[in-house]
């Protein structure tokens, strides 16, 4: 246990009652590679980000429209280490200083993971602390923590992003039941796969947004897919089908396409979907409040409509993270480690990186 | 210098401790995609049954390939990571190098040979009795067919005696069979990189001063990514 310096508690905004003779305080540093954002994060007791230092690949693939595996591992590779010397240097940290060291450990890409992980229990080992394994997707859940600290118990979550759907519903903030999830692509796979197809360019999510707004989203009557169904799973690899028939069909009719309105009709339809499945399960728990997490949730139409009608019809605050959470950082998973520190759920150094680890 | 050798290029995850006496023990294992869950339980493995603990370290030295790709990333990141947490000197050395020093005491050519694949293989060619084995290798590490290098070997000296080691050679077996040049194998014990030779390797490099910057210790892929490859094609 340690002490904290001066300028990490200045990097906190002075945000928390500190006590210099405080010597409970948790230190982790935490590290994310799982795709094509290399970070490294020192968080104190769970939710005081003390540094997230993010470097970002985003450039290196976008000629490519999509992330690459090999040129991400790559790349990882050459910024672990200096991405881990900013974050304790702007935390004001030394190694000393750390009480255990966490990575993710999946879902995501095997190669990227590999680098994050091997690193992460190379300090563990070398330092003689815990290592602590986390899913990216639990981290993206924490992020909101971080971002809202007035979050209230019981907490429903739909988590989406370019790897995963899900619906989470926690008694506690400490544990959690999985209600539903994709059953093929995830939403933001959808997103960067009609984004390509329309020509508007990597990452899709965005390029999706942006054009959506000069287009009807009604325009087009794309399917929602599971809408009425009586499950909490999803579906977008049939909506994404939809929207290239459509797309073909116009083109054999040599008619027009008019791409802000396919693009925002597409994400209605993503919309309508996601939003229905909240609605529903805020019937039958007795939710307080609502997360909206993972890279879909920086998407403003979701966010608008949905605290909309969670707010109008529930009288139910919907929480998202800060942006800087929304994406993929490693100050989430420090977060999320924490509470498996508080509970010694400590992994071990053999622990594998699994590419489609599920929650 | 107590010295930590690593190399994961191959399917061999090898692990080696040397000081100024020689090799103080190893753990080579084979293992398929296995290295980033073995490297660390066997690293302590190796530390504590030779009485050591990983602060005693006093440098390290990491094979950087040219091999697989993801398993070059894991040693190379351990690597990396000791170095900069335990704030460690630090020699890069090929993994051709380390092979090609399992046959050293020949005046053969070496010839170390690591799977490629898509019919290919790594390799470098090294000649000569004198001087440590990076001097001793005649040309830069490439993937080139099995083919394309017994062409080389009888352009090179179509009499000479030429030593094969390395995962590749039990795969390419029958074509080093009849070539026409007086062509040797490996034994088993020669075959593999070893974490010993690594860490002796490290500790001769230590000792003479040498300090490579571990933020500047990359594999060497000798390949651009496919997908860079595609572009270009494409975008010229």
């Amino acid at each position: 246990m340690t002490w904290i310096s001066w300028e990490a508690y200045k990097n906190m905004g002075g945000e928390i009652e500190w006590n210099k003779e405080d010597s409970e305080g948790v230190i982790i540093l935490a590290i994310e590679t799982s795709c094509d954002e290399t970070s490294a994060a020192v968080v104190y007791n769970g939710l005081h980000v003390l540094s997230n230092v993010v470097s970002s690949q985003i450039e290196l693939h976008k000629k490519y429209g999509g992330v690459v595996p090999e040129i991400a591992s790559r790349k990882h590779l050459e910024l672990i280490n200096p991405v881990i010397s900013e974050a304790l240097h702007q935390a004001g940290m030394d190694f000393s200083d750390l009480d255990a060291v966490a990575a993710t450990y999946g879902p995501g890409l095997v190669g990227s993971l590999l680098v994050g992980l091997t690193a992460a229990k190379t300090l563990a080992h070398a330092l003689n602390i815990p290592f602590i394994g986390v899913n990216h997707i639990v981290g993206h859940i924490y992020a909101n923590f971080i971002s809202n600290k007035d979050i209230e118990a019981p907490v429903l979550c739909l988590t989406v992003s370019g790897g995963h759907s899900d619906l989470l519903y926690f008694e506690e903030l400490g544990s959690y039941r999985l209600l539903g999830s994709t059953r093929d692509d995830a939403a933001g796979e959808a997103f960067d796969k009609v984004a390509r197809v329309l020509g508007l360019g990597y990452p899709g999510g965005p390029a999706i947004e942006k054009i959506s707004r000069e287009g009807n989203p009604a325009a087009i009557d794309f399917p929602r897919p599971f809408i009425d169904e009586d499950t909490y799973d999803f579906s977008f690899s049939g909506l994404k089908t939809a929207v290239l028939n459509y797309l073909n069909t116009q083109k054999q009719r040599q008619a027009e396409i008019n791409v802000p309105d396919v693009a925002a009709s597409f994400q209605q339809a993503v919309i309508d979907v996601l939003t229905s499945k909240v609605l529903k399960a805020v019937e039958n728990y007795p939710v307080k409040s609502v997360i909206l997490s993972g890279g879909v949730s920086a998407n403003r139409a979701l966010k608008e409509q949905l605290a909309r009608r969670l707010e109008g019809e529930y009288q139910l605050p919907l929480y998202t993270p800060e942006l800087e959470y929304c994406t993929d950082n490693a100050a989430m998973i420090g977060s999320a480690a924490y509470y498996k520190y508080l509970k010694g759920e400590f992994s071990p150094l053999t622990l594998a990186a699994r590419a489609n680890l599920k929650l | 210098m107590l010295t930590l050798g690593i190399d994961t290029s191959t399917e061999i995850c090898a692990l080696g401790l040397a000081d100024e006496e020689g090799i103080l023990g190893e753990v080579n294992l084979r293992l398929i995609h296995r290295h980033g869950e073995e490297l660390h339980s066997n690293l302590d493995y190796l530390l504590s049954s030779t009485g050591k603990r990983i602060e005693d370290l006093e440098g390290l030295c990491i094979g950087t390939g040219p091999g697989s790709f993801t398993g070059l990333r894991i040693g190379l990141t351990a690597a990396r990571t000791l170095a900069q947490v335990l704030d460690l000197p630090i020699v890069a050395v090929s993994s051709l190098d380390a092979l090609a020093y399992n046959l050293s005491d020949t005046e053969a050519w070496l010839l170390p040979v690591i799977d490629a694949r898509r019919e290919r293989v790594y390799t470098a060619i090294y000649k000569g009795w004198a001087g440590d084995i990076q001097s001793r290798r005649t040309n830069d590490p490439s993937a080139v067919s099995i083919e394309d290098l017994l062409e080389e070997l009888k352009g090179l000296d179509p009499e000479g005696v030429f030593y094969f080691a390395g995962n590749a050679v039990h795969q390419y077996h029958s074509q080093l069979a009849d070539t026409g040049l007086d062509i040797r194998l490996a034994t088993a014990d020669k075959n593999i990189i070893r974490g010993g030779v690594l860490a002796a390797l490290g500790q001769y490099y230590l000792a003479q001063g040498r300090r490579d910057n571990y933020l500047e210790i990359t594999p060497d892929y000798l390949k651009k990514p496919q997908a860079e490859v595609n572009w270009q094609k494409i975008h010229g």
